[in-house]
């Protein structure tokens, strides 16, 4: 079930009005039900995995708070903390990593001339698996940590787990924040106009971000990428640079219409994207850019390896291992973890050049502080981002290596002039609807970051005359321009792979 | 009061937006004359005003002239058609045509029996389902004539026709698609085009190939949803140039099923020298004649078949003024053809003496003062006087101005058009008559020789324009319409 499609619109319908409908006790269940209900329209059978995850982590929290009550037993309280950790990575790493680990044995066997195993898995990726599973560690690790309650209320947990408009691509939410929330889901207002307003506005946002945008630009960039040795530098580089923005309106999408579908039920789901490509470099980047796994990398990978507490070196070497890590997290395929590398070492390169740079533009007495050089700052953020996706979207490093070589050999600007442009499953038409969308997009992020507001919030701060004319024209872009129909093969939001 | 504040604002918002996708949704909604277009009007048609309903495929589409049935009849009919409308939506036409109108004669065209395969493809899916009103019937439709994996997308018809902003054209955001012909049009086609075609005999073919399981189904069930109605019922197979000798052996059985429930079975294939069909300038391609040859079927059809069935003639009564509008403009628009196909100079002057014209005559070129003929033109177009260049607005016969010897330009609206007629000089002292209809550039014909435009004021468009030129004995040069 698509978040744009006509079913999810149908169950979102009923799930919200039964929500508000139903005794406020049993709100929760409601949510539950529905929530496994959407992730078995996926595949009945790997909602056991959901399940199992969840029962670990309930449990073995529980088990963890049970052993506070006795002394000296700090080291099975470490053992339950460790079993639960492994028992889920088990789960991801089974599912998702399984023929990924065969295959990367059995390069190292096919080194040494021994004979490679022929075994593989035939299971199918469980849609959101690496989303649940961070999801029920981080509050693992929280609960380790002290830092939020033990929920007991199997109930309450198991819907923090799969509530769906975030259980298959996030944002992935902590505990603090959401679980808490959960708990007083009985004080939540039945009616209130203006959030349910808000809600709508994001998730007509995401959906014009998904629908118009995103599935447009991947009519070009699945063309190009799928005969990428047929095309010039002028197409593959403008083929990367659509798909670094499908990329975002597709996820970006996502997360808008989840944080969108909470904000209507009453709650606030943390901000997953905050305008990125606004972004001046790489650091800033990546504090914008996929932000509830960015801040969960950040905060149970990085800053228990040491973060930067333990010298340069050793932060360096933290920086490398996250950012590989979250590459590998994306995929089982060593492009991702080019793609990380290739991202951790913008942010190493960076700030070992840092000093350096600021003594140049010292020197060249660089005006810093004005749109120019913002300008720039922005230009080389965005192009070195664009690069590293050529590996995360080609299909393996030979693929694209072979991409970048073109793009720096055989150069044909002329197609941007005789018209060859079109001719690339974008017709001059649908061409200049993507522009507009796309400056349409870049005012919304230019508004959220010079306003310090999001879309819906901005647009509560205008007349109600303005609000809805935006909404309506959203509405009938989305109706109008968005990718969807008979004659349109619908593409799955390319997070849920993750 | 905070609720009820609340509940205001989303009415009014809901009403706005209700409003505002409605009228989006009447400019992006395909208008095809062959089927879904059919449909919206015959909602349209007073209540039991239909006395003969014609269902089928293309076949009932362009070969029944819906016009001259009530001019030389008085007969009330409407084509509920669509293009390769299979049995199955013939069957849900009729009943969607019963739940309002009360026809006396319903007559199927028999072309879907030769059909195969359980479905159509898909734009003659469309054509067949979308404009029906929401209803279970339109529920049935899509559960029978549409494979189920499809049924999702094209249920809610939208999603077919949203990527239309490519295409949108002046008539998508006019009602009646800003032509007077659909303001009473009852569903039938004219096809201008003539092709020479051969064909087969097929009287000797007496076989009988079986109809496929899905089409016998829905033939027989139509028949008796017609007699279950007390309604009469023919199966009345226009003729057509493709007909093969597997096609006969199935309207041999479909005749045959015919007669079991005692319902004539006429076969105009084989009575192509008694209605007087020519293929060699009846027919439009190998599967549907022209207006001529739709012309001779319906007189075929009124002076033999009709006569059985009593029909009123409703000429003149004003509660089917519709009907006399819609034949008035078939009559309009058959001449209009007919002009297009005078290709005899006198004989095409002649023509042009019509009230609903206005000609834009041109004189171009050198022509001898003396040239009787071009005289003579130009006297019955009512351009008195020495033979000279220029240009001349005549209507209804008289000319309303003129513009001799200098160059100049004149501006005028005509129904949804505007004109613009320039002469200039082009160089070398050489002046040009040029006119512009709208955006399209109308430049003369024939260099040395008269140039005329004809637009018909009541039908609202260009019906021609051609040259006579005065350098290859007045051969009239049209090339294509323009």
């Amino acid at each position: 079930m698509q978040f744009n499609s006509i079913e999810f619109l149908i169950f979102s319908i009923i799930v919200v009005s039964l929500y508000f409908v139903v005794p406020r006790k049993t709100r929760v269940y409601i949510l539950l039900v529905a929530s496994y209900f959407f992730y078995m329209c996926w595949n009945a059978k790997y909602s056991i995995l959901i399940g199992t995850s969840t029962v670990v982590t309930y449990v073995s929290a529980i088990l963890f708070k049970e052993l506070d009550r006795y002394k000296n037993r700090k080291k099975l309280k470490r053992i339950v903390m460790i079993g639960c950790i492994v028992a889920n990575l088990s789960l991801l790493f089974l599912f998702k990593y399984g023929n990924f680990g065969i295959e990367t044995i059995n390069r190292v066997l096919l080194t040494l001339r021994i004979r490679p195993l022929s075994y593989r898995f035939h299971f199918l990726l469980p849609v959101g698996i690496s989303f649940y599973t961070f999801q029920a560690l981080g509050y693992m690790i929280d609960v380790y940590r002290g830092d939020v309650e033990v929920e007991r209320n199997f109930a309450r947990y198991a819907l923090f787990v799969s509530f769906f408009p975030q259980l298959v691509a996030g944002p992935i939410e902590r505990s603090k924040n959401f679980l808490s929330q959960l708990r007083d889901i009985e004080k939540i207002e039945v009616w209130n106009l203006e959030r349910v307003s808000k809600g709508l506005i994001l998730v007509l946002w995401g959906l014009f971000m998904k629908m118009v945008i995103a599935d447009r630009c991947a009519i070009f960039v699945d063309a190009v990428f799928q005969k990428f040795r047929l095309y010039g530098s002028t197409e593959l580089i403008i083929a990367i640079v659509l798909f670094a923005i499908e990329l975002y309106c597709d996820f970006g999408g996502y997360s808008m219409i989840a944080i969108g579908m909470a904000r209507i039920m009453g709650f606030d789901l943390m901000e997953n994207f905050r305008a990125p490509y606004l972004a001046t470099s790489i650091r800033d980047f990546w504090s914008r850019w996929h932000i509830s796994l960015s801040t969960w990398f950040r905060d149970y990978l990085y800053i228990p390896l040491g973060g930067n507490r333990k010298g340069t070196l050793r932060k360096y070497i933290n920086i490398m291992i996250v950012f590989v890590v979250s590459g590998l997290w994306h995929g089982a395929n060593l492009t991702f973890a080019i793609w990380g590398f290739v991202n951790g070492a913008y942010q190493v390169v960076g700030d070992m050049t840092k000093t350096l740079r600021n003594k140049i533009v010292d020197k060249l007495k660089i005006e810093t502080d004005c749109f120019s050089h913002h300008l720039y700052k922005g230009f080389v953020t965005f192009s070195l981002w664009s690069f590293s996706l050529i590996f995360f979207r080609s299909a393996s490093i030979r693929s694209a290596l072979s991409y970048i070589k073109r793009i720096l050999l055989k150069v044909d600007p002329w197609v941007l002039f005789n018209g060859d442009i079109y001719k690339i499953g974008l017709a001059e038409v649908e061409v200049n609807i993507l522009l507009v969308a796309i400056i349409i997009l870049i005012i919304v992020d230019v508004i959220r970051v010079k306003k310090d507001m999001t879309f819906d919030r901005y647009l509560f701060t205008q007349n109600l005359w303005f609000r809805w004319a935006i909404i309506i024209g959203l509405i009938v872009a989305i109706l109008t321009f968005g990718e969807y129909g008979p004659y349109f093969d619908p593409k799955q939001f390319i997070y849920f792979q993750f | 009061m905070k609720y009820k504040k609340s509940i205001l604002k989303i009415v009014a918002f809901l009403l706005i937006l209700l409003m505002v996708l409605t009228r989006w949704n009447s400019i992006f909604k395909f208008k095809w004359g062959d089927g879904v277009y059919q449909v919206e009007k015959f909602y349209e048609l007073p209540k039991d005003s239909v006395d003969l309903l014609i269902i089928g495929s293309s076949h009932a589409i362009v070969n029944f002239n819906v016009g001259k049935l009530y001019d030389d009849y008085g007969i009330t009919s409407f084509v509920f058609g669509g293009a390769m409308q299979p049995m199955w939506n013939s069957y849900y036409a009729l009943k969607e045509a019963l739940k309002t109108q009360k026809p006396k004669l319903i007559v199927l065209e028999g072309y879907s029996v030769c059909f195969t395969g359980n479905y159509a493809i898909d734009q003659y899916l469309i054509k067949n389902y979308n404009g029906y009103k929401p209803s279970k019937n339109k529920m049935d439709i899509l559960k029978v004539s549409i494979p189920e994996e499809k049924q999702k997308e094209i249920f809610l018809e939208y999603p077919a026709y949203h990527t239309r902003y490519t295409n949108l054209s002046r008539g998508d955001f006019l009602k009646n698609v800003g032509d007077i012909y659909y303001e009473d049009w009852k569903g039938d086609g004219y096809p201008d085009v003539t092709a020479r075609l051969a064909h087969m005999d097929i009287n000797t073919v007496s076989e009988i190939q079986k109809l496929p399981p899905k089409i016998e189904e829905y033939y027989r069930k139509t028949i008796e949803l017609a007699k279950e109605n007390n309604v009469d019922i023919i199966v009345f197979v226009a003729p057509y140039a493709g007909v093969n000798v597997e096609d006969a052996m199935r309207y041999n059985a479909a005749e045959m099923i015919a007669r079991e429930y005692e319902v004539p079975f006429i076969n105009c294939n084989l009575k192509l020298d008694e209605i007087g069909i020519d293929y060699q300038t009846d027919g439009m391609d190998y599967s549907h004649l022209n207006y001529k040859g739709s012309e001779k079927v319906t007189r075929y059809l009124g002076d033999h078949v009709l006569n059985d069935y009593n029909l009123p003639d409703h000429r003149g009564d004003d509660r089917y003024a519709t009907w006399q509008r819609h034949a008035d403009y078939v009559r309009e628009y058959l001449y209009n053809l007919r002009l297009l196909d005078t290709n005899d100079a006198g004989a095409l002057i002649d023509r042009l003496n019509f009230e609903n014209y206005v000609l834009y005559v041109c004189v171009d070129g050198n022509i001898d003062r003396n040239d009787s003929r071009i005289k003579r033109y130009l006297d019955k177009l009512g351009i008195a006087g020495d033979i000279r260049n220029g240009i001349w607005c005549i209507d209804g016969g008289d000319v309303k101005w003129g513009m001799e010897g200098d160059m100049g330009e004149y501006y005028t609206s005509m129904g949804s058009h505007d004109f613009y007629i320039l002469r200039a000089d082009v160089g070398a002292g050489e002046v040009y008559n040029i006119i512009m209809v709208d955006k399209d550039e109308y430049f003369p014909k024939a260099v040395n020789g008269i140039n005329v435009l004809v637009y018909d004021k009541y039908a609202d468009y260009v019906v021609d324009h051609f040259g006579i030129t005065v350098d290859n004995d007045y051969l009239v040069i049209r090339e294509a319409k323009e």
